[in-house]
Protein backbone atom coordinates (compact mmCIF):
# COMPACT_ATOMS: atom_id res chain seq x y z
CA UNK A 1 0.00 0.00 0.00
CA UNK A 2 1.53 3.26 -1.16
CA UNK A 3 2.00 6.05 1.49
CA UNK A 4 -1.25 8.66 0.79
CA UNK A 5 1.29 11.45 0.70
CA UNK A 6 3.64 10.07 -1.51
CA UNK A 7 0.99 9.02 -4.07
CA UNK A 8 -0.96 12.74 -3.65
CA UNK A 9 2.85 13.79 -5.00
CA UNK A 10 3.08 11.44 -7.77
CA UNK A 11 -0.72 12.45 -9.35
CA UNK A 12 0.46 16.39 -8.62
CA UNK A 13 3.78 15.86 -10.88
CA UNK A 14 2.01 13.66 -13.14
CA UNK A 15 -0.56 15.59 -13.72
CA UNK A 16 2.02 18.34 -14.83
CA UNK A 17 3.94 15.76 -17.42
CA UNK A 18 0.49 15.21 -18.56
CA UNK A 19 -0.40 18.72 -19.48
CA UNK A 20 3.11 18.56 -21.11
CA UNK A 21 2.14 15.34 -23.18
CA UNK A 22 -1.48 17.28 -24.13
CA UNK A 23 0.86 20.05 -25.12
CA UNK A 24 3.06 18.11 -27.47
CA UNK A 25 -0.24 16.19 -29.02
CA UNK A 26 -1.63 19.53 -29.86
CA UNK A 27 1.31 20.93 -31.68
CA UNK A 28 1.92 17.37 -33.14
CA UNK A 29 -1.25 17.87 -34.79
CA UNK A 30 -0.81 21.47 -35.99
CA UNK A 31 2.85 20.61 -37.15
CA UNK A 32 3.48 17.24 -37.92
CA UNK A 33 6.98 18.00 -36.19
CA UNK A 34 8.53 14.51 -35.93
CA UNK A 35 10.77 15.56 -33.24
CA UNK A 36 7.88 16.26 -31.15
CA UNK A 37 6.86 12.72 -31.04
CA UNK A 38 10.80 12.23 -29.36
CA UNK A 39 9.90 14.95 -26.75
CA UNK A 40 6.45 13.08 -26.04
CA UNK A 41 9.10 9.89 -25.27
CA UNK A 42 11.12 11.85 -23.02
CA UNK A 43 8.38 13.30 -21.10
CA UNK A 44 6.46 9.99 -20.91
CA UNK A 45 9.35 8.24 -19.68
CA UNK A 46 9.89 10.42 -16.69
CA UNK A 47 6.08 9.01 -15.58
CA UNK A 48 7.45 5.98 -16.06
CA UNK A 49 10.08 5.90 -14.25
CA UNK A 50 8.45 7.34 -11.35
CA UNK A 51 5.31 4.68 -11.77
CA UNK A 52 7.44 1.89 -11.80
CA UNK A 53 9.10 2.83 -8.66
CA UNK A 54 6.08 3.21 -6.87
CA UNK A 55 5.08 -0.39 -8.23
CA UNK A 56 2.05 1.18 -10.54
CA UNK A 57 3.10 -1.12 -12.86
CA UNK A 58 -0.31 -0.71 -15.29
CA UNK A 59 0.28 2.84 -15.55
CA UNK A 60 4.24 1.92 -15.94
CA UNK A 61 3.01 -0.46 -18.96
CA UNK A 62 1.11 2.20 -20.76
CA UNK A 63 4.09 4.69 -20.85
CA UNK A 64 6.50 1.93 -21.75
CA UNK A 65 4.12 1.70 -24.64
CA UNK A 66 3.58 5.17 -25.83
CA UNK A 67 7.24 5.86 -24.65
CA UNK A 68 8.25 3.13 -27.66
CA UNK A 69 5.46 4.64 -29.89
CA UNK A 70 7.19 8.26 -29.63
CA UNK A 71 10.46 7.15 -30.42
CA UNK A 72 9.94 4.94 -33.08
CA UNK A 73 7.68 7.04 -35.10
CA UNK A 74 10.42 9.62 -34.52
CA UNK A 75 12.44 7.78 -36.91
CA UNK A 76 9.80 6.44 -39.27
CA UNK A 77 9.54 7.55 -42.84
CA UNK A 78 5.85 6.53 -43.36
CA UNK A 79 4.24 9.49 -43.48
CA UNK A 80 0.41 7.80 -42.95
CA UNK A 81 1.82 6.23 -39.66
CA UNK A 82 3.52 9.42 -38.83
CA UNK A 83 0.57 11.28 -38.83
CA UNK A 84 -1.14 8.17 -36.98
CA UNK A 85 0.46 8.28 -34.04
CA UNK A 86 0.01 11.62 -32.97
CA UNK A 87 -4.10 10.74 -32.42
CA UNK A 88 -2.70 7.76 -30.80
CA UNK A 89 -0.51 9.25 -28.38
CA UNK A 90 -2.79 11.98 -27.47
CA UNK A 91 -5.71 8.83 -26.85
CA UNK A 92 -2.90 7.15 -24.64
CA UNK A 93 -2.26 11.08 -22.75
CA UNK A 94 -6.13 10.47 -22.02
CA UNK A 95 -5.65 7.13 -20.70
CA UNK A 96 -3.16 7.90 -18.55
CA UNK A 97 -4.90 10.91 -16.74
CA UNK A 98 -7.53 8.91 -16.34
CA UNK A 99 -5.63 6.02 -15.10
CA UNK A 100 -3.56 8.45 -12.98
CA UNK A 101 -6.87 10.18 -11.52
CA UNK A 102 -8.25 7.10 -10.95
CA UNK A 103 -5.30 6.59 -8.37
CA UNK A 104 -7.30 8.77 -5.96
CA UNK A 105 -10.86 8.98 -7.25
CA UNK A 106 -11.68 5.31 -8.01
CA UNK A 107 -14.76 5.86 -9.65
CA UNK A 108 -12.87 7.64 -13.16
CA UNK A 109 -10.80 4.61 -13.56
CA UNK A 110 -10.71 3.18 -16.72
CA UNK A 111 -12.72 -0.62 -16.67
CA UNK A 112 -10.28 -3.33 -17.35
CA UNK A 113 -11.65 -4.41 -20.37
CA UNK A 114 -11.34 -0.75 -21.81
CA UNK A 115 -7.56 -0.72 -20.44
CA UNK A 116 -7.19 -4.23 -22.08
CA UNK A 117 -8.84 -3.07 -25.06
CA UNK A 118 -6.76 0.60 -25.14
CA UNK A 119 -2.92 -1.69 -24.83
CA UNK A 120 -4.43 -3.67 -27.41
CA UNK A 121 -4.28 -0.80 -29.80
CA UNK A 122 -0.87 0.23 -28.32
CA UNK A 123 0.63 -3.13 -29.13
CA UNK A 124 -0.85 -3.23 -33.05
CA UNK A 125 0.47 0.20 -33.69
CA UNK A 126 4.27 -0.59 -32.21
CA UNK A 127 4.19 -2.82 -34.00
CA UNK A 128 3.70 -1.45 -37.59
CA UNK A 129 7.69 -0.26 -36.56
CA UNK A 130 8.95 -3.06 -36.38
CA UNK A 131 11.93 -2.43 -39.04
CA UNK A 132 12.89 0.49 -36.66
CA UNK A 133 15.58 -1.39 -34.13
CA UNK A 134 15.64 1.91 -31.77
CA UNK A 135 12.97 2.25 -29.03
CA UNK A 136 14.89 5.43 -27.97
CA UNK A 137 16.61 8.05 -29.49
CA UNK A 138 20.18 7.27 -27.88
CA UNK A 139 22.73 6.49 -30.40
CA UNK B 1 -14.37 8.75 -18.78
CA UNK B 2 -16.56 6.10 -18.41
CA UNK B 3 -15.65 3.22 -18.11
CA UNK B 4 -16.54 1.26 -20.85
CA UNK B 5 -15.59 3.60 -23.53
CA UNK B 6 -12.28 4.47 -24.80
CA UNK B 7 -11.41 7.28 -27.13
CA UNK B 8 -10.09 7.54 -30.59
CA UNK B 9 -9.01 11.15 -32.60
CA UNK B 10 -11.27 12.17 -35.30
CA UNK B 11 -8.37 12.62 -37.56
CA UNK B 12 -7.91 9.29 -37.83
CA UNK B 13 -11.08 8.52 -39.44
CA UNK B 14 -11.68 8.86 -42.92
CA UNK B 15 -14.76 10.28 -44.36
CA UNK B 16 -16.64 8.08 -46.57
CA UNK B 17 -15.60 4.49 -45.72
CA UNK B 18 -17.89 2.27 -43.84
CA UNK B 19 -16.48 2.55 -40.12
CA UNK B 20 -17.51 -1.24 -39.09
CA UNK B 21 -18.00 0.22 -35.26
CA UNK B 22 -20.13 1.79 -33.60
CA UNK B 23 -19.06 5.71 -33.09
CA UNK B 24 -19.98 7.79 -30.11
CA UNK B 25 -20.05 11.47 -29.45
CA UNK B 26 -19.69 12.60 -25.61
CA UNK B 27 -22.12 15.12 -25.05
CA UNK B 28 -22.78 16.62 -21.11
CA UNK B 29 -21.55 13.57 -19.81
CA UNK B 30 -23.28 11.50 -21.45
CA UNK B 31 -22.29 9.20 -24.52
CA UNK B 32 -24.68 9.22 -27.63
CA UNK B 33 -24.64 7.04 -30.59
CA UNK B 34 -23.58 8.94 -33.87
CA UNK B 35 -22.90 6.66 -36.45
CA UNK B 36 -23.71 3.51 -37.06
CA UNK B 37 -21.25 0.57 -37.75
CA UNK B 38 -22.54 0.18 -41.03
CA UNK B 39 -22.36 3.39 -42.21
CA UNK B 40 -19.15 6.04 -42.95
CA UNK B 41 -19.17 9.34 -41.82
CA UNK B 42 -19.72 11.07 -44.29
CA UNK B 43 -17.77 14.45 -45.06
CA UNK B 44 -20.25 17.27 -43.93
CA UNK B 45 -20.60 15.34 -41.19
CA UNK B 46 -16.89 15.01 -40.64
CA UNK B 47 -16.49 18.55 -41.34
CA UNK B 48 -19.24 19.63 -39.40
CA UNK B 49 -17.08 17.85 -36.29
CA UNK B 50 -14.37 19.64 -37.15
CA UNK B 51 -15.24 23.16 -37.38
CA UNK B 52 -16.90 22.35 -33.80
CA UNK B 53 -13.28 21.44 -33.13
CA UNK B 54 -14.85 18.21 -31.66
CA UNK B 55 -11.04 16.43 -31.71
CA UNK B 56 -12.31 13.40 -29.78
CA UNK B 57 -14.85 10.53 -30.20
CA UNK B 58 -15.90 7.34 -28.66
CA UNK B 59 -16.26 3.65 -29.11
CA UNK B 60 -16.76 1.16 -27.19
CA UNK B 61 -13.91 -0.88 -25.90
CA UNK B 62 -15.04 -4.49 -27.19
CA UNK B 63 -14.85 -1.91 -30.91
CA UNK B 64 -11.13 -1.86 -30.50
CA UNK B 65 -10.29 -4.74 -33.24
CA UNK B 66 -12.81 -3.25 -35.44
CA UNK B 67 -11.26 0.26 -35.33
CA UNK B 68 -7.70 -1.06 -35.73
CA UNK B 69 -9.01 -3.22 -39.02
CA UNK B 70 -10.81 0.46 -40.21
CA UNK B 71 -7.22 2.03 -39.71
CA UNK B 72 -5.16 -1.02 -41.27
CA UNK B 73 -7.61 -0.56 -44.63
CA UNK B 74 -7.18 3.07 -44.31
CA UNK B 75 -3.40 2.79 -44.21
CA UNK B 76 -3.68 0.63 -47.44
CA UNK B 77 -6.17 2.45 -48.80
CA UNK B 78 -4.63 3.20 -52.53
CA UNK B 79 -6.30 5.97 -54.11
CA UNK B 80 -5.27 4.77 -57.77
CA UNK B 81 -6.55 1.38 -57.68
CA UNK B 82 -9.50 2.56 -55.82
CA UNK B 83 -10.84 5.01 -58.34
CA UNK B 84 -10.29 2.14 -61.11
CA UNK B 85 -12.24 0.02 -58.90
CA UNK B 86 -15.46 2.20 -58.59
CA UNK B 87 -15.21 3.17 -62.05
CA UNK B 88 -15.34 -0.37 -63.24
CA UNK B 89 -18.34 -0.80 -60.60
CA UNK B 90 -19.95 1.89 -61.50
CA UNK B 91 -19.18 1.90 -65.54
CA UNK B 92 -20.78 -1.64 -65.19
CA UNK B 93 -24.07 -0.95 -63.08
CA UNK B 94 -24.48 2.29 -65.97
CA UNK B 95 -24.11 -0.30 -68.54
CA UNK B 96 -26.70 -2.89 -67.82
CA UNK B 97 -28.86 -0.59 -66.87
CA UNK B 98 -28.76 1.49 -70.48
CA UNK B 99 -28.93 -2.32 -72.16
CA UNK B 100 -32.12 -2.93 -70.53
CA UNK B 101 -33.34 0.50 -71.58
CA UNK B 102 -32.91 -0.05 -75.14
CA UNK B 103 -34.03 -3.70 -75.33
CA UNK B 104 -36.86 -1.87 -74.18
CA UNK B 105 -36.98 1.90 -74.46
CA UNK B 106 -40.81 2.35 -74.22
CA UNK B 107 -41.22 0.13 -70.70
CA UNK B 108 -42.38 1.85 -67.80
CA UNK B 109 -39.31 0.71 -66.20
CA UNK B 110 -37.11 3.10 -68.69
CA UNK B 111 -36.91 5.81 -66.60
CA UNK B 112 -36.03 3.81 -63.10
CA UNK B 113 -33.18 1.90 -64.94
CA UNK B 114 -31.81 5.63 -65.84
CA UNK B 115 -32.53 6.82 -62.43
CA UNK B 116 -30.64 4.16 -61.20
CA UNK B 117 -27.30 4.53 -63.32
CA UNK B 118 -27.38 8.09 -62.98
CA UNK B 119 -27.61 8.06 -59.24
CA UNK B 120 -24.64 5.40 -59.18
CA UNK B 121 -22.35 7.59 -61.31
CA UNK B 122 -23.40 10.90 -59.45
CA UNK B 123 -22.94 8.69 -55.76
CA UNK B 124 -19.59 7.44 -56.78
CA UNK B 125 -18.33 10.53 -58.28
CA UNK B 126 -19.41 12.83 -55.21
CA UNK B 127 -17.99 10.26 -53.35
CA UNK B 128 -14.38 10.63 -55.46
CA UNK B 129 -14.41 12.86 -58.02
CA UNK B 130 -11.04 11.51 -59.76
CA UNK B 131 -14.15 8.67 -60.63
CA UNK B 132 -15.52 11.26 -63.24
CA UNK B 133 -12.27 11.64 -64.93
CA UNK B 134 -11.90 8.18 -65.03
CA UNK B 135 -15.42 7.77 -66.98
CA UNK B 136 -14.53 10.63 -69.03
CA UNK B 137 -12.16 8.58 -71.36
CA UNK B 138 -14.03 5.00 -70.80
CA UNK B 139 -12.64 2.30 -72.74
CA UNK B 140 -14.45 -0.54 -72.09
CA UNK B 141 -15.84 -3.69 -74.20
CA UNK B 142 -19.67 -2.13 -74.01
CA UNK B 143 -21.51 -1.49 -76.82
CA UNK B 144 -20.64 1.84 -78.22
CA UNK B 145 -23.54 3.51 -77.75
CA UNK B 146 -23.54 2.33 -73.76
CA UNK B 147 -19.99 3.99 -73.83
CA UNK B 148 -21.16 6.95 -75.52
CA UNK B 149 -23.91 7.34 -72.98
CA UNK B 150 -21.60 7.44 -69.85
CA UNK B 151 -19.22 9.68 -71.34
CA UNK B 152 -22.26 12.41 -72.22
CA UNK B 153 -23.60 11.64 -68.15
CA UNK B 154 -20.29 11.73 -66.89
CA UNK B 155 -19.26 15.62 -68.92
CA UNK B 156 -22.72 16.90 -67.80
CA UNK B 157 -22.20 16.30 -64.51
CA UNK B 158 -18.93 17.86 -64.19
CA UNK B 159 -20.01 20.76 -66.00
CA UNK B 160 -23.09 21.14 -64.41
CA UNK B 161 -21.45 20.51 -60.76
CA UNK B 162 -18.57 23.05 -61.65
CA UNK B 163 -21.25 25.83 -62.31
CA UNK B 164 -23.07 25.08 -59.08
CA UNK B 165 -26.17 23.81 -60.34
CA UNK B 166 -28.63 22.43 -57.93
CA UNK B 167 -28.21 18.84 -56.94
CA UNK B 168 -31.84 17.80 -58.14
CA UNK B 169 -31.20 19.35 -61.56
CA UNK B 170 -27.82 17.52 -61.83
CA UNK B 171 -29.67 14.53 -61.28
CA UNK B 172 -32.32 15.31 -64.12
CA UNK B 173 -29.66 15.85 -66.13
CA UNK B 174 -27.78 12.86 -65.53
CA UNK B 175 -30.87 10.74 -65.80
CA UNK B 176 -31.61 12.89 -68.65
CA UNK B 177 -27.75 12.03 -70.70
CA UNK B 178 -28.50 8.46 -70.54
CA UNK B 179 -32.08 8.37 -72.21
CA UNK B 180 -31.11 10.38 -75.25
CA UNK B 181 -30.56 8.06 -77.78
CA UNK B 182 -32.89 5.56 -76.82
CA UNK B 183 -35.02 5.16 -79.98
CA UNK B 184 -31.93 4.64 -82.20
CA UNK B 185 -31.90 0.94 -81.86
CA UNK B 186 -35.97 1.02 -82.86
CA UNK B 187 -35.01 3.63 -85.92
CA UNK B 188 -32.41 1.91 -87.66
CA UNK B 189 -30.95 -1.56 -87.69
CA UNK B 190 -27.32 -0.08 -87.95
CA UNK B 191 -27.54 2.53 -85.57
CA UNK B 192 -24.22 1.83 -84.05
CA UNK B 193 -22.74 3.08 -87.13
CA UNK B 194 -24.10 6.62 -86.61
CA UNK B 195 -21.59 7.27 -83.52
CA UNK B 196 -18.95 6.12 -85.43
CA UNK B 197 -19.31 8.33 -88.64
CA UNK B 198 -19.56 11.87 -89.50
CA UNK B 199 -23.22 13.01 -90.36
CA UNK B 200 -21.44 14.14 -93.92
CA UNK B 201 -21.21 10.27 -94.51
CA UNK B 202 -24.35 9.13 -93.40
CA UNK B 203 -26.83 7.92 -95.82
CA UNK B 204 -30.22 9.90 -96.35
CA UNK B 205 -32.21 7.12 -95.20
CA UNK B 206 -29.62 7.56 -91.92
CA UNK B 207 -29.84 11.01 -91.41
CA UNK B 208 -33.46 10.91 -91.83
CA UNK B 209 -33.45 8.45 -88.90
CA UNK B 210 -30.97 10.04 -86.97
CA UNK B 211 -32.61 13.44 -87.12
CA UNK B 212 -35.57 12.10 -85.83
CA UNK B 213 -34.50 10.16 -82.59
CA UNK B 214 -34.28 13.13 -80.17
CA UNK B 215 -38.05 13.97 -80.52
CA UNK B 216 -38.81 10.01 -80.51
CA UNK B 217 -36.79 9.48 -77.52
CA UNK B 218 -38.54 11.83 -75.93
CA UNK B 219 -42.12 10.92 -77.21
CA UNK B 220 -40.99 6.74 -75.81
CA UNK B 221 -40.59 8.58 -72.37
CA UNK B 222 -43.23 11.19 -72.15
CA UNK B 223 -46.12 9.09 -71.11
CA UNK B 224 -43.82 7.34 -68.32
CA UNK B 225 -45.02 7.85 -64.48
CA UNK B 226 -42.91 10.16 -62.92
CA UNK B 227 -41.24 11.78 -66.11
CA UNK B 228 -40.62 14.93 -65.55
CA UNK B 229 -40.42 18.24 -68.52
CA UNK B 230 -36.89 18.83 -67.66
CA UNK B 231 -35.72 15.71 -68.77
CA UNK B 232 -38.08 15.35 -71.60
CA UNK B 233 -36.69 18.85 -72.60
CA UNK B 234 -32.91 17.82 -72.69
CA UNK B 235 -33.58 14.74 -74.64
CA UNK B 236 -35.72 16.56 -77.34
CA UNK B 237 -33.11 19.10 -77.47
CA UNK B 238 -29.83 17.21 -77.02
CA UNK B 239 -28.76 17.88 -80.24
CA UNK B 240 -29.71 21.46 -80.69
CA UNK B 241 -27.23 24.20 -81.20
CA UNK B 242 -27.30 27.74 -79.42
CA UNK B 243 -26.70 28.97 -83.06
CA UNK B 244 -30.06 27.00 -84.16
CA UNK B 245 -27.91 25.07 -86.49
CA UNK B 246 -29.10 21.60 -84.61
CA UNK B 247 -31.87 19.67 -84.93
CA UNK B 248 -34.46 18.35 -85.18
CA UNK B 249 -35.80 21.87 -84.91
CA UNK B 250 -33.03 24.51 -85.13
CA UNK B 251 -34.29 26.10 -82.10
CA UNK B 252 -31.84 28.56 -80.58
CA UNK B 253 -33.50 28.63 -77.36
CA UNK B 254 -32.09 26.26 -75.19
CA UNK B 255 -31.86 25.75 -71.10
CA UNK B 256 -28.64 25.72 -69.49
CA UNK B 257 -28.86 21.93 -68.19
CA UNK B 258 -30.23 21.65 -72.32
CA UNK B 259 -26.70 23.64 -73.36
CA UNK B 260 -25.03 21.31 -71.02
CA UNK B 261 -25.73 18.03 -72.26
CA UNK B 262 -25.58 19.69 -76.27
CA UNK B 263 -22.20 20.31 -75.64
CA UNK B 264 -21.71 16.67 -73.43
CA UNK B 265 -22.91 15.23 -75.92
CA UNK B 266 -20.99 15.77 -78.86
CA UNK B 267 -17.78 16.17 -76.99
CA UNK B 268 -19.10 12.03 -76.66
CA UNK B 269 -19.52 11.54 -79.66
CA UNK B 270 -15.87 13.05 -80.76
CA UNK B 271 -13.80 10.76 -78.03
CA UNK B 272 -15.75 7.75 -77.86
CA UNK B 273 -17.48 7.70 -81.12
CA UNK B 274 -15.24 9.33 -83.84
CA UNK B 275 -11.98 8.20 -81.54
CA UNK B 276 -10.85 11.88 -82.05
CA UNK B 277 -8.09 12.41 -79.59
CA UNK B 278 -9.13 15.06 -76.71
CA UNK B 279 -6.76 18.32 -77.84
CA UNK B 280 -7.89 18.22 -81.77
CA UNK B 281 -11.84 18.23 -80.38
CA UNK B 282 -11.40 21.13 -78.86
CA UNK B 283 -9.53 22.62 -81.62
CA UNK B 284 -12.01 21.99 -83.41
CA UNK B 285 -14.68 22.73 -80.86
CA UNK B 286 -13.03 26.70 -80.67
CA UNK B 287 -12.35 26.92 -84.81
CA UNK B 288 -15.37 25.19 -86.21
CA UNK B 289 -18.24 24.96 -84.09
CA UNK B 290 -17.57 28.52 -82.17
CA UNK B 291 -21.19 30.02 -81.54
CA UNK B 292 -22.97 26.50 -81.43
CA UNK B 293 -21.99 26.13 -77.73
CA UNK B 294 -21.93 27.76 -74.73
CA UNK B 295 -18.76 29.57 -75.04
CA UNK B 296 -18.18 29.87 -71.17
CA UNK B 297 -19.10 25.78 -70.61
CA UNK B 298 -16.86 24.75 -73.37
CA UNK B 299 -14.03 26.85 -71.64
CA UNK B 300 -15.25 24.88 -68.50
CA UNK B 301 -14.73 21.60 -70.12
CA UNK B 302 -11.48 22.12 -71.40
CA UNK B 303 -10.22 23.30 -67.87
CA UNK B 304 -11.75 20.65 -66.18
CA UNK B 305 -10.13 17.86 -69.09
CA UNK B 306 -6.71 19.80 -68.71
CA UNK B 307 -6.66 19.73 -65.02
Amino acid sequence: MIDTEILQGFCEETQTLLDQLTEITDEFEETSDVKLLENFGQVIDRIMGAAYTLELQEIGRFCELGKKIGYKASQATDQKLIELAGPILADTTEILQAMVSGLIKKETVPSQEALNAFRDRLRWFLEKFQDIERATTDS
Amino acid sequence: MNNQFIPIRLSTLQPDIPLGFLLLLKVNNQYIKYILPEDPIDKPRYENLRSKKVKKVYIQSKDERLYQRFIDKCLNFDENSDVQEMTRVVAGIAADSIESIYAEPDSMYALAHSEKAANSILNATKLNPEVLKELFNLESEDDISINCAICTCSTAIALARYIKLDEELVKNIATASLLCDISLPRLHANYQTFFTKELSDFTEEELQAYKEHPTRSAEFLQNIPGINSIVLGIIANHEEKISGKGFPRGTKKLTMEEKIVSLSNRYALSIIGHKIPKEQVFKDLFINEIGSYDLELMNILKKLLEA
